[in-house]
């Protein structure tokens, strides 16, 4: 047999690193403006992934209040592309005021839900009979009231370290908020959380990017690209929140709403949680019923490698095994 | 021969059993930390007829009201004194609180059960609370003439505080609880899973459950591997292998089986109760009129942060809720041990409780530490 010329040696190496390339660009990412019923565009991106991959469940993810969609797909990292790697249709909702979505002046919690959220979810339902939703933090109390709403078309819901109260919880939070008189009427959380809290540690370090799984994280980039501003009007309703010991909506305790969803149900809860505690999160797992909802504490004693806070479940070096694989699972698991 | 395969793999285990407790017993000996010559150990008797070792540390200039520690299970008062850098009781005293260590009965400095001589082994939670406190409290008032303590209690050393402030608030100024939950029910299926389990196998251990033998067994591993206990019980970054090694060899110690099926029941039941399950005691916790601080630590497992801040959602009285981790400012998350034993617990975690008594403490009421003098043992 002759060997191969160089040239064609060549030729069939830059295929296979084009092949490869083209296998890394996997799953194709699609981003449209997402109108929404008050006339102010959202965005929302599209992770599709490769045909004949079987059935395709759909979910439609909800950021946390404050960011953007990068928690889901950072540095071409994400639970959005992993889920979509493994046949998963995902669409990741970017709010108002974020990203490449519109910036308006002012608006608050129930918009994002009347609007944005709603809109989301209606463009993601599109031609399917059943969707599923998440969301992070605020973003799956979103998810939650979506899911109360919409039950008979939501196959299940997935809450990361979804809030069903919130509270003050340490001194920081507690001083920053008796200084809010001064608040301006947009506050650039990429700004703001820059700032040194203790020692060299500034907020985002101590209160979002706290775990071990960031140890090794490009912090500044994830400040940068993840947070986002916040208009007076939102963080009004979050100091209302965190004053009154609940999360009202439409004038119902959203533990009262999501109670009425009686599908099914992934909750992840991060322990070391410095944002979302997990005191805040926990009471979900009764509002939806101890016995019927899933529950995944990321912790070691429960099998996690890490004890995880508010952005390493989602971006931390262990996630893909400890989070996005059991999202996965639920996802996939037919009922 | 398949017969005798079985017998002797029995002896082999056998044995190795004893060589570990044997070494064990030798090597936790290395690591036990006698009383220093400044800790006064005096008897305290109960009603029932038992004696119990209270160390006190007599500080040179007191001030406030006297401060009882109360352990928890599977402890002795040693925990909170385990050596000088790691000590809440010599640190208060250090700060001028004459402070008293409570060892339920039971424990090491205390009497044992001993049928023959009326000492039963039958006792529970509810006799700790109805039995050795005021026994404690009682004696402490002879030395000092102080009309009340302050308390401090860690882990079910926190449980029994917020009961003996409910039932006998007169004897009370102020509480501190360091890692007590009112709340039982974990979301995770561990966290639902392993307190009944470790109940059950505690409860199948006979009478008393002889947990420092279990711990000499283990003695040279302790905190050299991150075993399931050293997870539950402390973050290395706050706790030394040397720490815990004297931890495990001082401060564990023996509990009767009811005390473990009381606590069962709470687990069960999600909330506290006395033995037969007749009286709510978490429910008695909106009664409370004593001023109350609850710390919880960020990696607690044993007490997580939303179980310990359902109680003190419940206190009626003027209170505060403190979490022991990076988001008050502290270098490390504490977890369940770290909080009495942490090398940085006398910078981030103590000082928070002397700040509450001393807020905390009326004009009129500070009793200086003097009275009589302690009889060694």
């Amino acid at each position: 047999m002759r060997p191969l010329p160089p040239t064609a040696l060549s030729v069939l190496l830059l295929a296979s690193l084009a092949a490869a390339g083209a296998r890394a660009e996997r799953p194709g990412i699609s981003r449209e403006p997402l109108p929404t019923a008050d006339g102010t565009r959202a965005t929302l991106y599209h992770y599709v992934p490769e045909p004949g991959l079987g059935p395709r469940p759909a979910l439609l993810l909800l950021p946390e209040v404050g960011t953007t969609r990068r928690a889901y797909d950072f540095d071409r990292r994400g639970l959005a592309r992993y889920l979509a790697w493994y046949g998963v249709e995902v669409f990741v909702l970017e709010y108002r005021g974020a990203g490449a979505s519109d910036w308006p002046a002012s608006f608050d919690f129930e918009t994002l839900l009347e609007n944005d959220c709603e809109a989301a979810f209606a463009r993601a339902l599109a031609g399917r009979a059943s969707i599923f939703v998440g969301g992070w933090g605020l973003g799956g109390t979103l998810a939650g009231l979506l899911a109360s709403r919409h039950s008979r078309q939501v196959a299940g819901f997935i809450g990361l370290q979804a809030a069903a109260t919130l509270d003050l919880p340490n001194r920081p939070m507690a001083e920053l908020v008796s200084r809010l008189e001064r608040l301006p009427s947009m506050l650039d959380l990429r700004l703001a959380s820059r700032r040194p809290l203790f020692e060299d540690r500034s907020w985002f370090e101590v209160m979002v990017a706290n775990d071990e799984g960031l140890a090794a994280a490009p912090l500044r980039a994830m400040r940068l690209s993840l947070l986002a501003p916040l208009p007076r009007a939102l963080i009004e309703d979050l100091l209302r929140f965190a004053r009154e010991k609940r999360i009202v909506v439409g004038g119902e305790d959203v533990r009262e709403s999501i109670a009425r969803y009686r599908g099914r149900s992934l909750l992840v809860i991060a322990p070391r949680d410095n944002w979302i505690h997990p005191e805040f999160a926990t009471p979900l797992v009764d509002s939806l019923g101890r016995e019927r909802v899933e529950v995944l504490v990321l912790n070691p004693l429960e099998g996690a490698r890490l004890e995880y806070g508010h952005l390493g479940m989602l971006l931390g070096s262990e996630a893909p095994r400890d989070v996005w694989a059991p999202i996965l699972a639920f996802v996939k698991e037919r009922r | 021969m398949s017969r005798a395969r079985p017998t002797r793999r029995l002896r082999a285990a056998l044995a190795v059993l004893a060589l570990g407790l044997g070494a064990g017993c030798v090597l936790g000996r290395l690591y036990r930390e006698p009383l220093p010559p400044e800790a006064e150990l005096f008897d305290a008797t109960t009603a029932d007829g038992w004696r119990l070792g209270i160390i006190r540390y007599r500080p040179e200039r007191p001030r406030g009201l006297p401060v009882l520690l109360c352990h928890g299970v599977f402890n002795n008062g040693r925990i909170l004194d385990i050596d000088a850098e790691h000590s809440l009781a010599r640190w208060l005293a250090s700060r001028g609180r004459d402070t008293y260590l409570l060892n339920l009965r039971g424990t090491r400095y205390s009497d044992q059960p001993d049928p023959q001589a009326g000492r039963s082994l039958r006792y529970s939670a509810d006799t700790y609370v109805l039995q050795d406190m005021p026994a404690a409290i009682e004696a402490i008032r002879r030395r000092t003439g102080a009309p009340k303590v302050d308390l401090v209690g860690h882990s079910m050393g926190g449980h029994l505080a917020y009961i003996y402030v409910a039932e006998r608030p007169e004897d009370v100024n102020a509480v501190v609880t360091l890692g007590a939950s009112a709340h039982f029910h974990g979301v995770g299926k561990i966290e639902r899973e392993s307190g009944r389990s470790i109940a059950r196998l505690g409860t199948s251990l006979g009478p008393t459950v002889p947990a420092p033998e279990i711990a000499h067994v283990f003695a040279p591993l302790h905190g050299e591997i991150e075993g399931p206990i050293e997870r539950v019980g402390r973050n290395a970054q706050n706790v030394s292998v040397t720490t815990w090694k004297r931890f495990m060899a001082t401060g564990v110690d023996y509990c009767s089986r009811d005390v473990i099926a009381q606590l069962d029941l709470w687990i069960s039941q999600n909330h506290m109760s006395s033995a037969d399950g007749k009286v709510d005691y978490t429910a008695r916790l909106r009664t409370v009129r004593a001023p109350v601080l609850v710390i919880a630590a960020k990696l607690d497992k044993i007490a997580p942060v939303a179980s310990v801040k359902a109680g003190y959602e419940l206190l009626g009285g003027p209170k505060e809720f403190f979490i022991a981790g990076e988001e008050n400012g502290f270098r490390f998350d504490y977890a369940h041990g770290d909080l009495v034993m942490a090398d940085r617990a006398k910078l981030e975690v103590w000082p928070e409780i002397l700040r509450f008594f001393e807020t905390h403490t009326p004009e009129g009421l500070e009793v200086a530490g003097g009275g009589q003098s302690a009889v060694a043992r």
